[in-house]
């Protein structure tokens, strides 16, 4: 600056340029560039203030982010891991169905058949009885006969009450078994079904998927176009789980680079501020020595 | 020296010097006061994104809870179910065991019953044979063994539906139901405890979006009454100015980078020259261009030096003659057109873009004057105000035009995430061209490049002082490509990737509006990129888009 001050022309007649003259332009000049420093420093200060107030904030909302994406993690784990104990569940009503339904055909058809035999029994009786009065009335023409026989013959009467008795005892108690054996198979019915919903609102697979899928049938796909029956479409936990996820994962993926960016910018105006700090303070100290050197 | 036009020199230069002073110290101010508020909208707008955001997030939230809540009814039901199964298949198999164990206790009555009659069979065989008895007997004998078969047929057919339903795993499902119904139950826990607490959170940046709005408003009018200083301190100095300085000014609409005009009024004689014998005393007028760092020692024996300075190529000075002039209302000032060619300034060195000037304005009076006076001193005005010549920059515009015949290229809008436009007049310059996002208040549903889309509001300040100074990052830097022919028109374009960001670093936030805006700044370094003024493109007339990643 003072190399300029030195270029003003001496050879002009009337050289006024004292001394004085040229520390007062020297300190007008430097007066001039302190405020514009220091307008700089004060414009430079404020950007580098907001972007440390960014860039805080901005990693508050990546830890955030990284606390969200953990989470969201943790949530979809736990709604694959229920869905495995639905899918679970599920198979497991689908075999005690079966096994009771099996069961209870199994009883039907012992209800029949203990029905039949006490139809036979009993026509057995009625011929053991009828052959008991003839061993009786031959018994009073023929007294040869033997009484061992007619013994066995008394015998063998009650023994045909006793069975008769006692099978009318099983059939009533074949028809208890096959009434709970049928309200069994419901109860177990109803709860495979509800236990398929709950499968379908975790998961968000249809029934028929489901049910497609128990058996290994993969070619069964959801037709429910035609259908018009299906439910209104929500989303299942598990798709709204999993969307979380996504949604955090991408989040903190950007937050991530705009973090780094906003670390860039930051580390730039500091830089800049410094360069400036410097260029005023070297302003002050020219000012200072000016001005003394102008009183001395 | 005449003491007394001195002293009144010296009055009019340190009052226009400290009002100078004070206009620019309000201006400073006014800066200050702007940034100020720019950072306070950031942190307004901010405000009202991250509470838009987190009001969607609970949103999410309230749907995974409904979600959550009913699929824990459904387990439960399925544990009662499950629970009700339990019950029932153990009563079926403790029934089924109970028939089987009657069905075997009849057979062997039954049993016992055939080998009755088979020994009946065996004694009337012996002594009886062929007799009516030993017919009958016959009979009932096969029909017993028959029957007898039938109940052992019919007990292993118990004993079969008895362990069918004793291993009926009603067991396992109950205790499936119940750890599958543990699980959802956490589930609906997690999804409770996370609605609420965004919940709170909402509640939270609804407070912190009312004070962001209250700090906002407080630094608006920070600004206005800063602006209010300024404008007043302007107007001391106007008048100062056109009372003691001639009215002496550069006027800013008339700086470019070619040259500039110099306005001022004649000198007013003390006593109105009201008959025709006494001419107007001065001879000429003479524009001195001065740097700003000479301006404060620029005196009178300057000016003079100057004027009698002529061995430079260029003059250091504009002559404007006027004697012999009549000189009455309408004609009693003049603009003079400065043309950096025409001239040097008072160091004798060319004008320069980017430097800060001054101009004074000297009057010669006429010898006769001056004898008359005995006075011998000519009339140096006070400096004008500071001014820099600089290199217009031009920036891209969106041309309604082009909507019209649908030819969209290159227009300055934004289509499918690409922002476009096309310049030219800044083609030998080294430019870079800043392209900006405007972040619109989202309220509004409005179909792109149509008419409303022009409509739009901005609820935070946005001007050329602050576009250069959003920061590295907040915008984004187009591609150009050159056009060759006339004029030679630049292609200007930039594609929005994800991760962009509006003006105060907020990623662009899908769905919502945004306004692109170009800041065409010299890629210079330091001293050379004072030479070219910045364009801002006008964003009030350009269309706002939908960001859809």
């Amino acid at each position: 600056m003072t190399s300029n001050i030195s270029k003003i022309p001496s050879s002009l007649s009337h050289v006024k340029y004292s001394a004085t003259e040229k520390k007062k332009e020297e300190i007008e000049e430097l007066q001039i560039s302190i405020l514009k420093t220091q307008g700089n420093v004060d414009k430079e200060m404020a950007i580098v203030a907001a972007l440390s107030e960014k860039s805080t904030k901005l990693n508050g909302f990546l830890e955030v982010a990284g606390v969200n994406s953990t989470k969201t993690l943790s949530n979809r784990n736990l709604v694959d891991e229920t869905i495995i104990l639905a899918e679970n569940l599920q198979s497991n009503s689908k075999i005690a169905f079966t096994e009771m339904e099996e069961a209870k055909t199994k009883s039907e058809v012992v209800a029949l058949e203990i029905k039949a035999l006490l139809d036979k029994l009993i026509f057995s009786a009625e011929l053991v009885n009828k052959l008991s009065n003839l061993v009786v009335q031959e018994k009073a023409q023929n007294p040869l006969i033997s009484s061992q026989l007619v013994a066995m013959v008394s015998t063998a009467g009650t023994d045909a009450n006793n069975a008769v008795a006692l099978t009318l005892v099983a059939l009533k108690s074949v028809y208890t078994a096959l009434s709970t054996s049928i309200a069994s198979r419901t109860s177990t019915a109803l709860q495979y079904d509800q236990s398929k919903d709950l499968y379908t609102a975790l998961s968000g697979i249809s029934a028929i998927e489901t049910d497609a899928k128990l058996v290994g049938d993969t070619t069964k796909t959801i037709k429910s176009s035609n259908g018009g029956t299906n439910k209104k479409l929500t989303k299942s936990i598990k798709k709204l789980l999993y969307e979380a996820y996504d949604n955090a994962q991408m989040e903190y993926k950007i937050l991530h680079q705009t973090s780094i960016n906003i670390t860039k910018q930051l580390n730039a105006a500091k830089f800049k501020l410094d360069k400036t700090k410097v260029q005023l303070t070297s302003y002050e100290a020219a000012i200072s020595a000016a001005k003394a050197a102008t009183l001395a | 020296m005449n003491t007394y036009n001195d002293n009144l020199h010296a009055t009019v230069m340190d009052s226009l010097h400290s009002q100078e002073l004070e206009k620019k110290s309000t201006q400073s101010t006014v800066n200050i006061s702007i940034f100020s508020l720019y950072y306070a909208d950031d942190a307004k707008v901010t405000a009202i994104e991250k509470y838009n955001k987190v009001r969607n997030t609970l949103l999410e939230k309230a749907l995974v809870k409904k979600q959550a809540i009913e699929n824990n009814t459904t387990s439960s039901s399925v544990l009662t179910a499950s629970n009700n199964e339990k019950e029932y298949v153990d009563r079926a198999a403790s029934n089924a065991a109970n028939s089987a164990r009657n069905v075997q206790i009849a057979a062997t009555a039954i049993v016992k019953l055939a080998s009755d009659i088979g020994s009946i069979f065996t004694i009337l065989g012996a002594a009886d044979f062929s007799s009516n008895l030993y017919q009958e007997c016959n009979i009932a004998y096969e029909k017993i063994s028959e029957t007898a078969y039938c109940a052992e047929v019919t007990s292993q057919h118990a004993m079969e539906a008895s362990t069918l339903t004793a291993k009926v795993t009603a067991g396992t499902v109950l205790e499936r139901a119940t750890v599958s119904n543990r699980s959802v139950t956490e589930l609906l826990e997690i999804a409770k405890t996370e609605y609420n607490s965004v919940s709170a959170i909402v509640d939270k940046n609804n407070a912190n979006m009312e004070i962001a709005n209250k700090v906002a408003m407080a630094a608006q009018s920070v600004l206005e009454k800063s602006h209010l200083y300024n404008l007043a301190a302007a107007s001391v100095y106007k008048k100062i100015n056109r009372d003691s300085n001639m009215n002496l000014s550069v006027p800013i609409k008339s700086q470019s980078s070619e040259g500039f005009t110099v306005d001022f009024n004649f000198i007013k004689m003390p006593f109105a020259t009201t008959t025709d014998s006494l001419l107007y005393p001065v001879q000429n007028y003479y524009v001195m261009i001065v740097k700003e760092k000479k301006t404060a020692i620029f005196s009178m024996s300057d000016a003079e030096n100057v004027l009698q300075k002529n061995t430079t190529e260029k003059p250091l000075f504009i002559k404007y003659p006027v004697a012999g002039k009549m000189i009455s209302a309408g004609t009693d000032s003049c603009s003079i057109k400065v043309n950096c060619n025409d001239a040097f300034d008072t160091d004798g060195e060319p004008i320069e873009l980017g430097q800060n000037y001054t101009v004074f304005v000297l009057a010669v009076y006429e010898t006769a004057y001056k004898k008359n006076l005995n006075n011998f001193e000519d009339y140096l005005s006070a400096p004008s105000s500071t001014f820099m010549l600089t290199d217009q920059l031009i920036s891209p515009n969106f041309d309604q035009a082009k909507i019209g015949i649908n030819n969209n290229a290159n227009n300055m809008c934004v289509i499918d995430n690409v922002l476009t436009f096309s310049v030219s007049g800044n083609n030998d310059k080294n430019v870079a061209y800043r392209c900006m996002f405007l972040p619109q208040e989202n309220d509004l549903t409005r179909s792109t490049l149509s008419k409303e889309a022009m409509e739009k509001k901005i609820n935070f300040i946005f001007n050329d002082t602050l576009a250069p100074h959003v920061a590295i990052g907040n915008y984004l830097l187009a591609t150009q490509i050159v056009i060759k022919g006339t004029p030679e028109t630049i292609n200007g374009s930039c594609i929005i990737e994800p991760g962009t960001t509006d003006i105060f670093g907020n990623l662009l936030v899908n769905g919502n509006f945004y306004t692109p805006v170009v800041l065409t700044i010299s890629n210079e370094n330091g001293q050379d990129a004072i030479k070219y003024s910045n364009s801002l493109s006008a964003y009030n007339s350009t269309p706002m888009f939908k960001y859809e990643s």
